[in-house]
């Protein structure tokens, strides 16, 4: 039972895909989306099913199970190579169905609202084959056994998300946006593939069983050689950098955009960018003996929250705004990830649920803005929605308010847990007595009693000291002090970028620009019922699933060990990450909620800072300068030599028989005289070879 | 005869012969060309008396030697006269004469049946065709085309290069073709040419090529036609039937939908 | 067997016919004229084979000789009947007509005549008149004019067509 269902979670959206594709155009047309619809809440119903299913012990005692579909390819070991057995597997456990349920639903609910959305759209049904494509490829990504199918379908994800940010591939702007996407991604998927090399090498088989599921064994390399693992963790991460757009490969992720709203809320934001946190908290056991990455990874993200957050404070387009907090909110999630600390990863993970909840929300809303608005999106042509769009104003507050990390929703549960976590590996001395106090203790604040004696991996991560960590000559704790302190910052900017956006949409005087036309009024119920739905996930997730009922944390801990163990609540993180969010929805009020000069005022007085935000740093800027441009001279040297040297080479060899017939042509001028004149000549100059002076 | 001949004399034979044919051939109607064409028509008969005069006396019988040197100066200087007149009725006269003169050459080699043969089929059938198509596609007078030939310097340098390579061949292959193939020069192709005992050889298994001067003559090659070449024999009256067709299609089509089209 | 230099003599004049044929093919313009010369290279080429039959003592030279001469047969019925069909479109004979199947970027041959040559009439040898023009019969005893002023009057008149 539990295979079938396992099997049937990629196979709806594959089949709708199919079927979409084989009959779209001809005979569904505009009613495609109801295969991408059933096929999404299918894969959901599965989803949910098999989730609850790894809850009960008796089903799936050892809490993760693995179903091999296909042999794919069995190469036996050589004299210098090493076996290498590759299966299409589908490895259920906590992660992979946390993120099946959420990726499920949310596709689900953007695939309702899109079909209303695309209505009329020429493309729509390749918009929802892309769709099922796509929800297909991140199932088979998140329930991959071994690290190729993985990449394998990273990349598959990476097409689609290709295909959907050029969906309106006649627009320039559109395509060349899906070509940066991609490219963008290749520098990262290179480091991901050298990392899946490296672990081949290393461990002998690239299947999670032999290697991150294998303590042991990791326990072993770690001793032997602990940078190689530091190198192996850098690699993928590189990869998770490029694909969750993480500084300095963010650029493709804002320019993403282009692509129609639901994909940007789908893929950009809720589901897609999250694979690269989903294979760094897949990789925990690896990534625990490995500080030193995770300290990088804790200091890319920090520095991508903070830069994201500066830079979305000066954006004018609503759904940039949205792409640059996604930006900084995924800089979060690999922030916490790169603590070393159980919280940080199961508060990562537990943002990315919440994120994608509120992130879906939030884009689902502008998009509803924009279809109302008639397609603009720049916040300074629209204003004072909140009369005209009711449901859209109140979800998206719920969106916004979560984002900002305001109590009790959803947001500041799982901001919190972040928050504290790298407090946490920044004063490790303060909270070791504590956890292991609790550990002894063997019981929880919650009353849920702690899981003493979990796996190997456990005793296998305490065994590295993170106290002597340094990185440029900077202590680790430093390090994840001022991290922590940025963290906060981006809070309060997080809390401040978000409600200007929302007081410039939805507060002030009403203005509606001219492109709007009949559209402008609140959006149809096919749209604003994901809203809704999605506004009660991202007000109400944190309190039911998050640290209150712990729920979360322990069906993560069946993968992940240790992440159960209780923590005290920080209150000092808690009343900071409070006031600073406090503070930036005050002072967004303060300067947006009525249109005043104040903002420009601001801006005027800090004019450098506030270009260099506006312009994003100057780093598309410099990748032109440094990358594009070089890159480009390179490209002009190779045509003039490919046209003057290989062509004109080719061109010459070309010419020769030409000139040479160009000789002989004149034999040819249609005069029988003269043909039989040659012949004439030809027959004497034989007789003369042959006959007459033998040997000439 | 002897040693392989290409040499001098031979060649200012060829190349007299060669400057009198192209002053004989047609430039125009002036006077001067009424000169040339008297110097050419001087220079051709030296060039013929030479030739004869390499040719030596070599036959059995005076009398048969005799009509041989008349028999093919009339075909040569027929021959020559057809290439340069102006008119074409002239020419296919003319032709009817190196016809007349060359069966009588075939006559002379005991070719009896080829010789009536070439006056029935040739002067009697083919050029009486010849002179009517040219009275019936000849515009009147001289047609300016007839006037003037085209290149006679370069057609007559290409005959003269192709008279003295054939002459000097046809000496060279007469020397050696009595000689075994040992004595034939290394290196050449002659040394492939079939001599007489070759011949013989091919000749014993095929008895019904072989001439027997005592067999009636249109009966012997009568056999020979039909038991050793019947085959090409048939063909050659398809191919005659086919032209035959052709030629009446051709003639009849309507020369204005042939314009049309 | 047979007669090594009497060879020689029926080759050369085979050879010289040729040649003659070759040289009249390649430098006439009538398609007519052509045609014959031709034939008369063929003839060169049967003088040969009949020599060859006659030193060989074998009917072979002779029985090529005689499908050569059908072939001629059938050469000429085709061809006479092109040259009836061509002469038909063009009025003309001149093979420098029938050019176009040369390269695509060749110039035409074209031949250089002396038009005022060409198209001149030719000119007869004017004779003195030894008495009335045809056609212009008068009554002998109704005219009393002298021949010379008869000729003299019908220089300066018009000639008239008499009715009938």
């Amino acid at each position: 039972m539990p295979e079938f269902l396992v099997t049937l979670i990629p196979l709806c959206p594959l089949l709708a895909c199919l079927a979409i594709v084989v009959l779209g155009p001809l005979v569904l047309k505009e009613k495609s989306h109801w295969l991408t619809v059933l096929g999404n809440a299918g894969a959901f119903v599965c989803s949910l099913l098999a989730l609850l299913a790894l809850t009960s012990t008796d089903l799936i005692p050892q809490g993760h199970r693995t179903f091999e579909l296909y042999k794919w390819m069995s190469l036996p070991a050589s004299a210098d190579t090493k076996a290498l057995d590759i299966a299409i597997t589908l490895h259920l456990d906590s992660v992979s169905a946390i993120m099946l349920t959420m990726l499920t639903f949310v596709a689900t609910l953007v695939a309702i609202y899109a079909s209303s959305y695309m209505h009329g759209d020429p493309g729509y049904p390749r918009f929802f084959a892309c769709v099922s494509l796509f929800t297909f490829s991140m199932i088979m990504l998140v329930l991959s056994g071994n690290f190729l199918q993985l990449f394998m379908f990273w990349e598959a994800v990476g097409l689609c998300s290709y295909l959907l940010i050029g969906f309106w591939y006649e627009k320039p702007s559109a395509s060349a946006a899906g070509m940066k996407a991609f490219l963008v991604n290749r520098v990262g998927d290179f480091g991901f593939a050298i990392g899946i090399f490296l672990i081949w090498t290393t461990f002998g088989s690239i299947n999670y069983a032999d290697t991150i599921f294998n303590p042991k064994l990791l326990a072993e390399v770690a001793a032997a050689n602990p940078g190689l693992l530091e190198t192996i963790c850098l690699c993928l991460f590189t990869g998770a950098v490029g694909k969750s757009a993480q500084f300095p490969l963010h650029v493709w992720l804002p320019d993403a955009m282009e692509g129609p709203t639901p994909v940007s809320a789908l893929i950009h934001a809720a589901t897609m960018v999250t694979a690269g946190v989903y294979m760094v908290a897949r990789c925990t056991n690896l990534y625990m003996l490995a500080p030193h990455a995770q300290l990088v990874v804790s200091i890319i993200g920090g520095v991508t929250a903070l830069l994201a957050a500066l830079i979305a404070l000066t954006q004018n387009d609503l759904k940039r705004v949205l792409a640059y907090s996604t930006v900084s909110q995924l800089g979060y999630m690999f922030l916490g990830l790169g603590t070393g600390t159980f919280l940080g990863i199961g508060g990562a993970m537990f943002h990315l649920v919440t994120h994608a909840f509120f992130k879906a929300l939030l884009f689902l809303g502008a998009g509803s803005v924009m279809h109302a608005m008639g397609g603009v999106i720049d916040m300074r042509h629209f204003g004072g929605l909140r009369k005209l769009m009711p449901k859209t104003y109140a979800t998206f507050l719920i969106g916004s308010l979560a984002l900002a990390g305001l109590f009790p929703l959803s947001g500041f549960w799982s901001k919190d847990t972040i928050l504290a976590s790298v407090r946490m590996a920044a004063h490790p001395e303060a909270h070791a007595a504590d956890s292991h106090a609790t550990a002894t203790d063997g019981h929880d604040a919650h009353g849920k009693p702690a899981e003493a004696g979990h796996g190997d991996s456990h005793a296998a991560v305490s065994a590295v000291d993170r106290t002597n960590i340094q990185l440029f000559g900077i202590k680790a704790t430093v390090w994840y002090e001022l991290l922590f302190w940025a963290g906060s910052f981006t809070a309060f900017l997080t809390a401040f970028y978000t409600f200007r956006a929302v007081f410039m949409t939805f507060h002030g005087a009403e203005k509606i620009p001219p492109e709007a036309g009949h559209h402008a009024h609140e959006s149809p119920a096919m749209m604003t019922v994901p809203l809704m739905i999605l506004a009660v996930g991202a007000a109400a997730l944190g309190l039911v699933f998050g640290h209150v009922t712990g729920i979360f944390d322990g069906f993560l801990d069946k993968t992940i060990h240790g992440i159960a163990a209780h923590h005290p609540a920080d209150w000092f993180v808690i009343i900071l990450s409070t006031a600073a969010a406090v503070g930036g929805i005050g002072l967004a009020w303060a300067m947006y909620a009525e249109r005043s000069g104040v903002p420009a005022t601001v801006a005027q007085s800090v004019l450098p800072l506030y270009r260099l935000s506006l312009n994003k740093f100057y780093i598309d800027e410099l990748y032109y300068v440094f990358l594009v441009v070089p890159v480009m001279c390179l490209a002009q040297f190779s045509r003039f030599f490919d046209w003057i040297g290989v062509d004109g080479l080719v061109g010459f060899i070309s010419r020769v028989p030409g000139a040479v017939a160009k000789l002989a042509r004149p034999i040819q001028n249609g005069l029988v005289q003269f043909y039989a004149l040659s012949m004439m000549l030809a027959t004497a100059m034989l007789l003369w070879a042959l006959l007459v002076r033998p040997g000439w | 005869m002897g040693e392989f001949e290409l040499s001098l004399s031979s060649l200012i034979t060829v190349l007299l012969g060669g400057l009198g044919v192209y002053l004989l051939l047609p430039r125009g109607t002036n006077s001067t060309d009424r000169v040339a064409r008297l110097v050419g028509g001087v220079l051709a008969t030296i060039a013929l008396v030479l030739m004869a005069s390499r040719f030596g006396s070599v036959l059995p019988v005076k009398t048969n030697e005799v009509i041989f040197y008349v028999l093919a100066g009339v075909s040569v200087v027929s021959g020559v006269l057809m290439i340069t007149s102006h008119n074409p009725i002239i020419s296919a006269l003319w032709f009817a004469l190196v016809l007349l003169s060359n069966s009588g050459l075939y006559l002379l080699q005991g070719a009896e049946f080829l010789s009536a043969a070439t006056i029935i089929i040739y002067a009697g059938a083919i050029i009486v065709t010849f002179l009517f198509v040219i009275m019936l596609a000849q515009p009147n007078g001289a047609a300016p085309y007839d006037l003037h030939s085209r290149e006679p310097l370069l057609s007559c340098t290409a005959g003269v290069i192709l008279a003295w390579t054939l002459l000097g061949t046809l000496n060279y292959a007469c020397t050696y073709e009595a000689k075994p193939l040992a004595e034939r020069p290394k290196g050449s192709l002659l040394v492939a040419l079939p001599s007489q005992a070759t011949v013989a050889k091919s000749l014993a298994t095929h008895p019904e090529s072989i001439i027997h001067a005592n067999k009636p003559h249109v009966d012997s090659l009568g056999r020979t036609l039909f038991l050793e070449h019947y085959v090409a024999v048939e063909v050659v009256g398809m191919l005659l039937l086919v032209a035959v067709v052709g030629a009446v299609l051709i003639v009849n089509r309507d020369p204005a939908k042939l314009t049309a089209a | 067997m047979g007669n090594l230099p009497l060879l020689n003599n029926y080759l050369s004049v085979g050879a010289i016919l040729f040649t003659l044929g070759l040289i009249g093919f390649l430098s006439r313009r009538n398609l007519i004229v052509m045609f014959l010369c031709a034939e008369l290279m063929l003839q060169g080429v049967s003088v040969t084979f009949v020599g060859f039959s006659t030193f060989h003592g074998s009917w072979g030279g002779q029985v090529f000789t005689i499908f050569s001469l059908a072939l001629a047969g059938a050469e000429a019925a085709v061809a006479l009947a092109l040259i009836v069909v061509l002469f038909r479109r063009n009025e003309t004979l001149d093979i420098s007509l029938w050019q176009d199947l040369r390269e695509a970027d060749q110039p035409p041959v074209v031949d250089e005549f002396d038009a005022a040559e060409v198209d001149s009439e030719p000119v007869y040898p004017e004779l003195t008149r030894s008495g009335l023009l045809p056609g212009q019969g008068r009554v002998p005893g109704h005219d009393h004019r002298t021949i010379d002023e008869a000729i003299e009057e019908q220089r300066h008149e018009p000639v008239e067509v008499p009715h009938a």
